[in-house]
């Protein structure tokens, strides 16, 4: 599918964070919505059925994972990629987004770079 | 005594007034400041985001050559702000525009100010920039500042900025008590892989501090080039160290370190004399899963206390262990298994 | 011979003298709770606290929360701290034969299933009947025991306890999302010192509480709740913080505070005979160990924030106060051997006698003071002056610690965002003094004689739970 037209959900707390992806990815051609907690980005990823998701594992109201796997166990949303942004050196959270079905992980303090290489990579496999 | 009472009293009711009136006068003015720094911050923003997030080695028009202290101020601070979630590329850009423009030096010029909360600022606000080249006025801060919070602030900027050199001077401020260990850990933790050849050297320090934080940083930061010495000195630590915490840690870094030497010798602490230690040993054998620790394994799941035993009942159902005795722990760990928690 | 108007009189000056005295007491705590907020609003900025989330080396916590019958509030307040924003954590609920849903609507909810733990009683508690744990979230571990009491279900908790640190939490307290971060970086920065950590006590009264998270900070409606909101402030901000700096806190509320499991079991847990479990516990790590010789710091930490629900109705609160007086003189009952001895340091010295001079026999000097000053008013002994003094020292004292606690919590914390809300704690500080004080100070005695005369076993309150996680609107 032609990136231009990739919709990508960013699910994190810390506004910054935020507002660096979003610019980056808007640059890059995607349409991006935003989530700071776990409620409001399981409720933006039923309604808008991004292609990708970016969740940050510690949210509030929901953590990364519950919402993972909330959106694993609903069929409307199969196919939908999710990375995980998760803190430094934490192998747990690792283990555990994999086990629940995410496709990839990145650690937080990230960079821009990486991850658009990385959204790029996991949005071209569809 | 009633006098110095009523005078007492005249004193708190002056008081009470004095507070009422600079307290709301205080909210009005810090709502005022508040709401003027929050517009300059909003101009600001956008070109800021642009210039880390962008991979465009020119800083956008309006970041360039400003002038005034505000406007300089609220620039570093978003600068760092957004400096500090980022790593690679971008923050090496933001590295060298603040140096270029001054404002790393102003940060610097900040760590001999004489208010305790402004050195504390700048130390923090040279680590969210990340350049390199104040390691070395940061490593004077974390020696030589008088109040610890700066110390600590110090300490935690070295590990931001992630350069080698600074290991050195966080393992001396270490042993020297100067620092929290925990923040040192940190901060090691924070430089990586680059540390090992240091915290190899103080593995063997002779303070007990020291060696326990490098014991648990080597674990987490991943072994590297170095392997053979740190699975070396680890195994010293764990079998031979005098202090029963810096066992225990050097146990669980050999847990994630791995290895057919790590193996061995996490199956002679599990003989060890102390029941932490033996515990930790075990859990170190469940994380490697080596054959070489089934059969200290297996005699440790007779041990006298019942937490060792419930760790090795973890390695023992990791490692395919056989349980003569019927331990329930066993059943435990099993369950803990099959409902993969492992 | 003595006479009537001699012993009125000389007692009339006995309590001007024992008030006077405690007003000093607490200006040299406000200095040191002074000089801590600033200390704390210092580093503020100076620092990024979530720094320790990201740290692997962060030390695990085990919540425990003792729970009977709190079928109303136990699922949402399971959730709300499951969500805290910490990287290492475990809740482990105990069931204290709880007769109603309270196990069951957990089973639905996180869809538990029978898990074969085995439970080592490290601590002697009544029988653990089984445990229950989620496959999805292996960080819950729920408990169903035979009742024997809070502490008994702490104690369970404490052996059930898998990480280093625990934190027990009444089952319908609140917590910020980042109240273990900030209680558990001190043991993160001193390790070898600090044992246990306090976390403030706020009211959640008239708050907008949403998801089990304290949205919006509004004051109480109810007066009865918004003068217990400046009491808690005065009580918190400047006596625990003071005593706190010179390490002789005593009681770590109830509702929140994080200690070291390893030394937790070494001195046996909480005592199941007393009402006052939480601060019995903390007398007791001081003692044991000050009696090893250990270097240690038990610290109170203001930000964190531990919201609870204060009584509203006179009989809750009385029932509360009782219960909290009860378990006072428990305590120094208990530990009586440690007041004056020099080896106990400022704990033995200054904070246990302190604390029986002002807290436990405060309310038979107050309420005998009114009626010392009555009698000699009546007798004509006393002078208006003396009257007048009388009042300042008891009334304008109070009044100015309750607004210089507001004032540190303005200078630093600033919860309370609207101006109208501090002028109102102000006006509700007036009040606490002229009728509040003296009524709680009634209860206070008739719990002090209570506690004489018989040994009460210690039991739960039955203080009615209003379901204070559900998400309702201020107002």
């Amino acid at each position: 599918m032609d990136s231009v037209h990739a919709k990508v959900l960013v699910a994190d707390d810390e506004p910054h964070l935020l507002r660096l992806v979003k610019f980056r990815l808007e640059r890059e051609g995607y349409e991006v919505l935003t989530a700071v907690d776990g409620e409001s980005a399981l409720q933006v990823a039923r309604d808008e059925h991004p292609d990708l998701c970016v969740l940050d594992v510690m949210m509030p109201k929901r953590s990364g994972f519950d919402v993972l796997r909330e959106l694993r166990s609903d069929e409307t949303c199969a196919g939908m990629k999710v990375i995980m942004l998760t803190a430094r050196a934490q192998d747990r959270d690792v283990d555990v987004g994999f086990s629940l079905g995410a496709d990839d992980y990145i650690t937080k303090p990230f960079s821009p770079q990486e991850l658009r290489v990385r959204i790029g990579a996991h949005l071209s496999k569809r | 005594m009633i006098v110095a009472v009523e005078l007492l009293a005249a004193c708190q009711l002056a008081v009470i007034s004095a507070l009422a009136v600079v307290l709301t006068c205080r909210r009005i003015a810090i709502a005022r400041a508040g709401r003027h720094r929050q517009l300059l911050l909003d101009r600001y923003r956008d070109a800021v985001v642009e210039f880390v997030g962008l991979d465009d080695d020119a800083p956008p028009e309006p970041l360039a050559g400003l002038r005034t202290a505000e406007q300089r101020s609220a620039v570093g601070e978003l600068l760092a702000e957004y400096s500090g979630t980022v790593r690679g590329e971008s923050r090496s850009r933001v590295a060298a525009f603040v140096t270029d423009q001054g404002y790393a030096a102003a940060a610097a010029r900040d760590l001999r100010a004489r208010r305790a909360w402004r050195r504390g600022t700048a130390a923090k606000a040279l680590g969210d920039f990340g350049v390199v080249a104040s390691v070395g006025e940061l490593a004077d801060a974390l020696r030589l500042d008088a109040s610890w919070q700066v110390r600590v602030s110090a300490a935690r900027a070295m590990g931001r900025v992630g350069h080698a050199q600074a290991t050195a001077d966080l393992v001396s401020a270490c042993a020297g008590g100067s620092v929290p260990a925990g923040i040192v850990a940190q901060a090691l933790l924070d430089i990586g892989e680059e540390a090992l050849p240091w915290l190899l050297g103080a593995m063997a320090s002779a303070e007990q501090r020291v060696r326990l934080v490098a014991c648990r940083v080597v674990g987490l930061i991943g072994v590297g080039a170095a392997e053979a010495e740190v699975v070396a000195a680890l195994e010293t630590a764990a079998t031979a160290d005098p202090e029963v915490v810096v066992r225990v840690a050097a146990s669980e870094a050999l847990g994630r370190v791995g290895g057919l030497d790590a193996a061995l010798a996490i199956a002679a602490a599990t003989a060890d004399p102390e029941a932490a230690v033996r515990c930790a040993a075990c859990d170190a054998a469940a994380r490697l899963a080596a054959p070489e620790t089934a059969a200290a394994v297996a005699r440790a799941l007779d041990d006298g206390d019942p937490e060792v035993r419930r760790s090795a009942a973890r390695a023992a159902v990791m490692l395919g262990v056989a349980d003569g005795s019927g331990s329930p722990f066993m059943a435990e760990a099993e369950a803990e298994l099959a409902w993969g928690w492992r | 011979m003595i006479s009537v108007e001699q012993v009125v009189y000389g007692y009339n000056h006995v309590v001007l003298a024992y008030f006077a005295l405690m007003n000093v007491m607490y200006l040299v705590l406000l200095y040191h709770a002074g000089r801590a907020t600033l200390d704390r609003v210092q580093r503020g900025r100076m620092e990024a606290i979530a720094d320790l989330l990201r740290s692997p080396l962060a030390p695990g916590v085990t919540v425990i929360v003792p729970a009977h019958n709190e079928q109303e509030c136990i699922v949402e307040s399971v959730r709300s701290l499951l969500a805290l924003r910490y990287p290492r954590f475990q809740v482990v609920v105990v069931s204290d034969g709880s007769t109603d849903e309270t196990v069951a609507r957990l089973e639905r909810d996180f869809a538990l299933e029978a898990f074969p733990r085995v439970y080592v009683p490290g601590i002697p508690t009544a029988p653990v009947r089984r445990v229950l744990r989620s496959r999805e979230e292996s960080r819950l571990l729920v408990a169903e025991k035979m009742n024997g009491g809070k502490a008994d279900a702490l104690n369970c908790g404490i052996n059930l306890a898998d990480e280093e640190l625990v934190c027990a939490i009444d089952a319908d307290a609140i917590l910020d999302a980042d109240a273990l971060l900030l209680s558990c970086r001190p043991f993160v920065e001193h390790p070898d010192e600090v044992i246990g950590t306090g976390g403030i006590v706020r009211l959640a009264n008239g708050c907008r509480i949403e998801q089990g998270r304290v949205e919006e900070v509004a004051l109480p409606r109810s007066r009865l709740a918004a003068i217990q909101v400046v009491e808690y402030l005065r009580a918190f901000l400047t006596a625990r913080a003071g005593w706190s700096r010179v390490n002789a806190l005593l009681i770590v509320s109830g509702a929140f505070g994080v200690f070291r499991r390893d030394l937790v079991r070494q001195v046996g847990g909480y005592r199941v005979d007393t009402v006052g479990e939480d601060g019995e516990l903390v007398v007791r790590l001081h003692r044991a160990m000050r009696d090893a010789g250990r270097r240690y710091r038990i610290t109170f930490v203001p930000d964190p924030v531990c919201w609870t629900e204060a009584p509203e109705s006179l009989a809750v609160l009385r029932r509360q106060r009782n219960r909290w007086q009860r378990g006072l003189a428990e305590i120094l009952w208990f530990h009586r051997g440690m007041v004056g001895r020099g080896r106990y340091g400022l704990v033995g010295l200054v904070a246990l006698p302190a604390t029986i001079a002002f807290e436990l026999l405060g309310p038979v000097v107050e309420l005998t003071g009114i009626g010392a000053v009555a009698a000699g008013w009546y007798l004509g002994l006393l002078s208006v002056r003396f009257l007048v003094a009388f009042m300042l020292v008891s009334v304008v004292f109070g009044m100015f610690l309750s607004v210089t606690a507001l004032a540190l919590e303005e200078a630093s914390l600033r919860r309370y965002p609207k101006l109208s809300q501090l002028a109102g704690l102000v006006m509700y500080s007036l009040l606490e003094q002229v009728g509040y004080r003296q009524l709680t100070a009634v209860w206070r005695l008739r719990a002090l004689t209570q506690a004489l005369r018989s040994k009460h076993r210690g039991h739960w309150g039955a203080m009615d739970r209003r379901g204070l996680v559900r998400s309702r609107h201020a107002g």
